[in-house]
């Protein structure tokens, strides 16, 4: 009982991370149909200006800033890389971020060499936040999971209730007919993308403290980023969170499953003959918890391509 | 008639055969072939640095028939196919010795290559000195004659550790397990095993895990406290071992670990207090007495103790420096059978003990050194507080793992 309950919380605090550097690719990619593979990369500058700022201003300082220098980031990217290329289409937009993703990612090592650096929890952070059957609970980890709820209560607040939210939702829908009642389409679109930069940025700021911080963290985050955002359905905020919420529990759960097929399959009857099929049949649950994501993603492409709680096709 | 024109060209053309011959000493040349970029650079790093010392060294000392060595660097970005790629390449370039160290993975593509190589082209062969990677079959099922193990392997490793900790009293009486899914890993798991059984303690949970895939070990920590280990051994390495002792130190579990990758630059500094008394088996250990002048001497070149990785390849290419003396081209043409049969007889004396051949599978035999992370070591590691204290030296002799019966070396004839 008590390896469920950890568990739980376990796979909601990953999960929730998920959705910290999620979120900003969802509306990236899901509102404006532009696909930023660089997306993860401000992911990863936002946990290098944290730490490099850090020093400085201390870690609050830090993760108040360095977001904000990430945002800054993306605004100019999309104003002077993605909008000439809007014209041209997805196709090339991808490239020009993929390109972009590579850019950052030497970058980073130039400046700050190509191994991990040490960017730690602040020491006021480092104390239990509560028991669970006798195993005590990082107050950081709770930190993080309460920020990821309030950013995304924030963004769809911001979304539905506020005048800006509206026009940015219209303007994705029809941007002419919002450009010709007087609104500024383009600066709209600067806007939207600065913020998915921005939101990258303070997952960037908090999770390369949780997790480790070098210039391959951009790649390991990439891949399950996109995931989230294709499970949960281009375009919905909603959808991107509960998507995270099942991925990570499913991964988390998935480690603690001890059994493999060939234990399932004891149970009609065929154990014996998948056990001699030998490799995936006799793999543990446990060992392929990494797969999850993924082979969630397959499942609902096949079943629901649209996503969860998808919008677009 | 021959004019004499003819004859003045012709003793020009011969006197200029004569110099050429001259100036066709062959140098030696090696080949790094390692991950200078990639996930898995951060291993390559030390490794290199104590290769380009050594091969200094050597070439200060004279070099070797007639010639300063030559070391040409490949960089393999941390894939086989790469790697595959720049071996040709290498041998093309004339390269007679081969190195890798960072990934088992890598090495096993690269020692099947070089044997393939020197089976369809007698008389050309090339070495491959393997002073790194840790897999156990390069001397079990693809030992062949042209490969050397110029480093330890898991049996060597965890053996060691487990009786150590068995006679220090910390092993305790339930060991978990958790490695990285492959052939490393998987390696490390039944080397943790058997260790494990030897000492007469049970093993209550392994596990395997993608390899710096899992940002969340807190599941792995939760399932060591349910099955009361009391020990973790770990071949985890890189932001794995990282993101477990933290998780370790998270939950508040106070258990031992078994490691021997906490020695890798940013390791320590990242893992944090976490990582205070795990417990590793070096090569070599900065610590020792006698090591003070090879210590200085390191330092003084790259500015850094070498504490990591960088002895295994400094001495390992000492010991090829003692193999080259022993043979003489005359400045003719390098023959890689010659080499080879005089690195079997080879040994080096390091700092710390004797580095020497086993004939039959060409597995290095060298003093282990049992080191725990600890404020009371003197040389700290990584700018942090902590460094690797000496608990034992395990002779070379206690420390090797018997031949592996899968091991069919063909000689040359």
């Amino acid at each position: 009982m008590d390896w469920f309950v950890i568990s739980l919380i376990n796979g909601a605090v990953y999960g929730l991370l998920l959705f910290l550097v999620a979120a900003g690719l969802t509306l990236v990619f899901g509102m404006m149909g532009i696909l930023n593979f660089a997306h993860a990369s401000f992911y990863m500058v936002g946990a290098y200006a944290a730490y490099a700022l850090s020093s400085v201003i201390g870690f609050w300082g830090g993760l108040l800033i360095g977001p904000l220098i990430v945002a800054l980031i993306g605004l100019i990217v999309e104003r002077y890389l993605l909008r000439p290329v809007h014209k041209y289409g997805h196709a090339s937009e991808l490239l020009v971020t993929f390109g972009l993703a590579f850019v950052f990612q030497e970058l980073i090592k130039a400046v700050f060499g190509q191994f991990l650096i040490n960017y730690a929890i602040p020491d006021s952070l480092r104390f239990s936040a509560f028991t669970v059957f006798g195993t005590p609970y990082p107050f950081y980890r709770v930190f993080v999971a309460l920020l990821a709820i309030v950013l995304f209560v924030a963004l769809i607040a911001l979304l539905r209730f506020t005048r800006m939210g509206i026009v940015v939702r219209a303007a994705v829908q029809r941007p002419e007919m919002v450009g010709a009642l007087g609104h500024n389409v383009s600066a709209v679109f600067m806007l939207t993308f600065g913020i998915g930069a921005w939101m990258a940025g303070v997952a960037g700021a908090v999770g390369g403290a949780l997790l480790t911080t070098s210039p391959n963290m951009a790649l390991e985050m990439a891949i399950l980023a996109f995931v989230v955002v294709i499970v949960g359905g281009l375009g919905s905020l909603t959808g991107a969170f509960f998507s995270c919420l099942i991925i990570g529990l499913l991964t988390t759960f998935a480690v603690s499953i001890n059994v493999s097929l060939a234990d399932i399959g004891r149970f009609i009857g065929l154990g014996d003959t998948l056990a001699a099929l030998g490799t995936v049949a006799t793999l543990k649950l446990s060992t392929y918890a990494g797969a999850m994501p993924v082979l969630v993603m397959l499942l609902v492409l096949l079943i629901r391509p649209s996503g969860l709680l998808g919008e677009r096709k | 008639m021959i004019s004499t024109k003819r004859i003045v060209k012709f003793a020009v053309a011969a006197s200029f055969v004569g110099l050429a011959g001259s100036v066709s000493a062959e140098p030696l040349k090696v080949a790094i072939i390692d991950a200078f970029t990639g996930p898995i650079a951060i291993i390559a790093k030390p490794f290199a640095e104590g290769t380009r010392f050594a091969v200094k060294k050597i070439n200060a000392a004279g070099g070797f028939n007639g010639q300063p060595i030559q070391l040409l660097e490949y960089d393999n970005q941390s894939s086989p196919a790469v790697a595959a790629d720049k071996l040709k390449q290498a041998i093309a370039d004339g390269a007679k010795i081969i190195s890798q160290t960072s990934s088992s993975a890598i090495g096993a593509q690269i020692t099947e290559d070089v044997r393939k190589w020197n089976e369809r082209n007698p008389g050309k062969e090339v070495i491959f000195f393997n002073n790194g990677g840790e897999a156990y079959d390069y001397t079990a099922e693809r030992c062949h004659f042209y490969y050397f193990k110029l480093a330890s392997n898991a049996f060597i490793r965890y053996r060691a550790i487990v009786k150590t900790m068995k006679e220090r009293g910390s092993l305790g009486s339930k060991v978990y397990t958790i490695n990285p899914n492959y052939s490393y890993g998987q390696e490390s798991q039944v080397a943790q095993i058997e260790a494990t059984k030897e000492a007469g303690a049970q093993v209550v949970g392994s596990d395997l895990h993608d390899l710096l895939k899992v940002q969340d070990f807190s599941p792995y920590i939760g399932k060591v406290k349910s099955s009361g280990a009391q020990t973790i051994l770990t071949s985890d390495w890189g932001t794995d071992i990282i993101l477990m002792l933290r998780a370790l130190g998270d939950a508040g579990l106070k258990i031992p670990v078994g490691n021997q990758s906490l020695d890798t630059p940013g390791t320590l500094a990242s893992a944090g207090t976490a990582a205070e008394g795990a417990i590793l088996a070096k090569l070599y250990n900065t610590n020792i007495e006698k090591g003070q002048a090879f210590n200085e001497e390191f330092k003084k070149e790259y500015g850094h103790l070498p504490a990591g990785e960088e002895p295994t390849s400094v001495f390992a290419f000492g010991l090829l420096g003692n193999a080259l003396k022993m043979v003489d081209f005359k400045g003719g043409p390098i023959d890689a059978k010659q080499i080879a049969l005089a690195i079997e007889k080879a040994s080096y004396e390091s700092p710390g003990g004797k580095w020497s051949i086993r004939k039959e599978d060409h597995q290095v035999l060298m003093p282990v050194y049992i080191s725990e992370v600890s404020k009371a070591a003197r040389d700290k590691h990584d700018g942090t507080q902590y460094g690797f204290k000496i608990i034992k030296v395990v002779s070379p002799e206690e420390a090797a793992v018997p031949v592996s019966p899968k091991c069919k070396m063909q000689r040359p004839s």
